[in-house]
């Protein structure tokens, strides 16, 4: 919680949003107290100052019956900004009813008003102002209402547009089959999950109306005298401009200090509302010191005491260590929370700010990954994600993207690059390479796109594979295929692969060896055809035994861990399993067990099955 | 209860082409298939939130329980407002706190938001919401898909005891077979819109008939040892 409030905090303290909010006060006092104070001299006529420039008694000089224009500029402050409001608040509400309307119409009118609202969208607003002014007869009434008018359809849009994003979420959705009307579904689900744009919506547009009607009042279809507004004065004093110019400048200035005010705290509220979870004070934790030891020779990954926090006390990878051997594949297993992904995302230097990330040592192919240039990295490391979607760029064809690889890492010139493109897509058997490396992304099923990803990794010569959930998002059918492609690039190339997953099934059939994580340590290493039978901490057990297989008993209740792994900030110095663990004893809940050799080529933390 | 002949078109694209499926009363059927294969669109058919051709016969009030918990509960409603939202206003007071003792949940969460929950509390919120509709059928679709492996027993046991006890018809969704096995009583497999097999659970899985189901059975991800 901490580092939200101190990156709202954060949002705050900067020299913009000090700025608007100082001006927006200092508008908001004028407009209270302007006419009480000026109010008399405002209107006092004197007939020996008439149109007189600027003089010490009168700064800004004096209109045609000798009134002190400052004065009067300072008591129109209130009278511009009420109907600046009313104005905002005639729009914001004129637009949110056309826009909310067709959640609650039937098909045939939603589709009407969606359709006008498009086209009042389309129409000049200062136009669609004038002619309700116009309409509504000349001044103040009509300028409110026609600036009111035209502000209406982008509210309109964008409720619109935020209504039926919310309107096709699965709440609405279920709402809807329990019955409830569809006006509730309006009032309960959708205006209160669009509130909070809206009202950001309001506070920036507030700016725009008091500029719409000084514009209004300055064209003469606003204010009429007596009454003046800051407009209207910047329209008595124009036709003086060539020989008194701070008569007009006076008004001028107020309106666009008012303009800025509004639009710069429009600007803080809504990047206050964004939330950025970048905290403003990034803790610098000392990093373990580097290891003294040789580096592993045999291993072509060799990670040391990994830590991986953010602001505010969250760790979410905690000492982590973990070996590849060049041709293994190992498969790095946790539920959603423990830090694996985490841990992929540092070993690529992919960690997003302000995680901080810090290391004994990480070593990738016999060299420090800290000398390696970007280029070495990119060459030696190749990553596949969850979401191919996420890894190629949806404007440009698959052959393109995979050539720009070499391109850039190799120097290859185009024609070869390009070639060994088709070239690799078809090593990941990707029916008719030729063809689909002229395609673009989204002509591709998720399977081929998975598999063009691959490719791109292999464009290089990997000496790692990070391979981050690569089968989650795919069908069972092609996730077999897949993890068959992933073992033969292993086997064909000689690079190591590790493999992230939250399943645990997948993980035991693909691998050799299997790296167990909770809350941001490892739990468990073992060989994975040991899993079934000689998983030995309770964690590993657990998870395998909630897992229904082909053969699980129908008539037994599954197996499940009651409770929730704890948050990276709320880990305690004991196990973290300990409190939903069934051998957990005091000493598990006050010491933390270190991971120890347990069976051949099996480690593992944990009190209770090492002696 | 039966889905007869039933057609779900998008455009030009065919989803579930011209079904005919059985649920017994107080049975749990399967129903499995990849993405595409027009399991989300027949569910969302029989739930009456799409559009549909052929008939849905002897099913009053259907509920549905979605994938993702986290998208499927108004962030700004507590846990007791979500439960309570088909319930007549004077019986609520009583049947929030039942229908959460339903699932397993303490009465004291009705006042808490779902961004305090995990993801199998809020799962079971969805569940006891559809159960607040007191449904002839519930649709589950896909419900444990974004849920940890070790929540999803749990809620899967829930649902297991929910059909024992209150003799709940349902339909169950997953792409993940041994989940389907272990819950339904019957089994269906559904391939580019068409259901290709259904019959008892242990048969579909022990001796499947049609190719398509022995494909997906050998894809099924097993520990080795």
């Amino acid at each position: 919680m901490r580092t939200d409030s101190d990156a709202r905090d954060s949002v705050w303290r900067s020299p913009s949003a000090i700025i608007g909010g100082v001006i927006v006060a200092l508008m908001a006092v004028l407009a209270v107290v302007g006419p009480l104070i000026w109010g008399a001299t405002a209107e006092r006529v004197d007939a020996a100052a008439i149109l007189q420039g600027s003089s010490a008694a009168h700064p800004l000089g004096t209109d045609n019956l000798g009134r002190d224009l400052l004065a009067r500029v300072l008591v129109a402050g209130r009278y511009s900004l009420s109907l600046a409001l009313v104005a905002t608040l005639i729009g914001a509400a004129l637009g949110i009813l056309l826009g909310a309307l067709p959640s609650v119409l039937p098909r045939r009118a939603a589709r009407f008003v969606t359709g006008a609202v498009h086209a009042l969208v389309a129409f000049p607003g200062l136009l669609l102002a004038m002619f309700t002014a116009v309409v509504a007869g000349l001044g103040a009434r009509g300028a409110v209402l026609g600036i009111g008018v035209a502000i209406a359809p982008g509210f309109a849009r964008l409720t619109q547009t935020l209504a039926a994003s919310v309107a096709g979420s699965d709440y609405v959705a279920a709402a809807r089959m329990l019955g409830v009307p569809r006006r509730r579904v309006l009032t309960r689900h959708i205006l209160p999950n669009i509130a909070e744009p809206l009202i950001l919506n309001l506070a920036q547009s507030l700016g725009g109306a008091l500029l719409g009607l000084a514009g209004m009042s300055f064209l003469g279809l606003g204010v009429q005298p007596p009454d003046f507004d800051w407009g209207r004065l910047l329209f008595d004093g124009f036709a003086r401009i060539y020989v008194d110019p701070e008569v007009a400048l006076g008004p001028a200035a107020a309106v666009a200090l008012a303009g800025i005010g509004f639009n710069l705290l429009g600007d803080t509220l809504a990047r206050a509302a964004a939330r950025s979870s970048a905290g403003r004070h990034q803790t610098d934790r000392p990093g373990p010191p580097p290891a003294e030891d040789e580096p592993d020779q045999d291993a072509v990954l060799e990670v040391r005491d990994l830590t991986v926090s953010f602001p505010g006390g969250s760790t979410p990878v905690r000492g982590l260590s973990l070996t590849l051997a060049p041709g293994e594949i190992v498969g790095l297993v946790g539920e959603s929370g423990s830090g694996k992904s985490l841990t992929a995302a540092a070993i690529g230097g992919l960690v997003p700010y302000p995680g901080a990330v810090t290391y004994a040592r990480l070593r990738l192919a016999g060299a420090d990954v800290a000398d390696l240039t970007d280029k070495e990295l990119g060459t030696a490391l190749a990553m596949v994600f969850q979401d191919p979607m996420a890894s190629l760029n949806p404007a440009l064809r698959v052959g393109g993207q995979l050539a720009e690889v070499a391109v850039v890492h190799q120097g290859a010139s185009r024609a070869d690059a390009r070639r060994r493109a088709v070239d690799r897509l078809g090593h990941v058997r990707l029916p008719d390479p030729e063809r689909h490396a002229g395609q673009h992304p989204h002509e591709l099923s998720g399977g081929m796109r998975q598999r063009a990803v691959i490719a791109m990794g292999l464009m290089g010569t990997p000496r790692v594979v990070i391979a981050d959930e690569p089968t989650t998002a795919l069908d069972v059918t092609v996730q077999r295929q897949i993890l068959r492609l992933l073992r033969e690039v292993v086997t064909e190339t000689g690079a190591a692969l590790l493999f992230i997953s939250h399943d645990i099934a997948v993980v035991g059939e693909l691998c050799d060896r299997v790296v167990v994580m909770y809350a941001g340590r490892v739990v468990e290493e073992l060989p994975a055809d040991r899993l079934a039978a000689g998983a030995a901490h309770p964690y590993t057990r657990a998870l395998i035994a909630s897992l229904p297989d082909l053969d699980t008993d129908r008539s037994r209740p599954l197996a499940g861990i009651p409770g929730t792994q704890p948050a990276p900030a709320r880990v305690g110095p004991g196990c973290a399993f300990a409190p939903r663990c069934v051998l957990a004893t005091a000493r598990c809940h006050g010491e933390r067990p270190e991971l120890v050799v347990h069976g051949p080529r099996q480690r593992v933390a944990c009190w209770e099955v090492t002696p | 209860m039966r889905i007869e002949r039933l057609t779900v078109r998008y455009g030009g694209f065919t989803a579930v082409d011209d079904v005919t499926l059985d649920l017994p009363d107080g049975h749990v059927v399967g129903l499995v298939g990849e993405s595409g294969s027009g399991k989300s669109s027949l569910a969302r058919a029989v739930s009456g939130l799409v559009p549909y051709t052929g008939r849905v016969v002897g099913a009053p009030r259907v509920q549905m329980v979605f994938q993702d918990p986290y998208a499927s509960l108004d962030p700004r409603m507590t846990v007791g407002e979500t439960v309570g939202e088909g319930i007549a206003k004077r019986r609520r007071a009583t049947e929030v706190p039942r229908l959460l003792g339903l699932v397993h949940l303490p009465a004291e969460l009705a006042g808490r938001y779902p961004r305090e929950l995990s993801g199998g509390q809020r799962q079971r919120v969805a569940i006891a919401r559809a159960l607040g509709g007191d449904p002839g059928l519930l649709v589950a679709d896909e419900i444990t898909g974004s849920l940890d492996v070790s929540v999803q027993g749990a809620v899967l046991n829930l649902v297991r005891g929910l059909r024992d006890e209150l003799g709940l018809s349902m339909l169950f969704i997953s792409h993940n077979l041994a989940v389907v096995r272990y819950v339904a009583d019957t089994i269906a497999v559904m391939h580019h819109g068409r259901v290709v097999e259904h019959g008892p659970a242990e048969q579909v899985v022990g001796e499947p008939a049609h190719d398509y189901t022995r494909a997906l059975l050998e894809a099924v991800p097993r520990l080795r040892g």
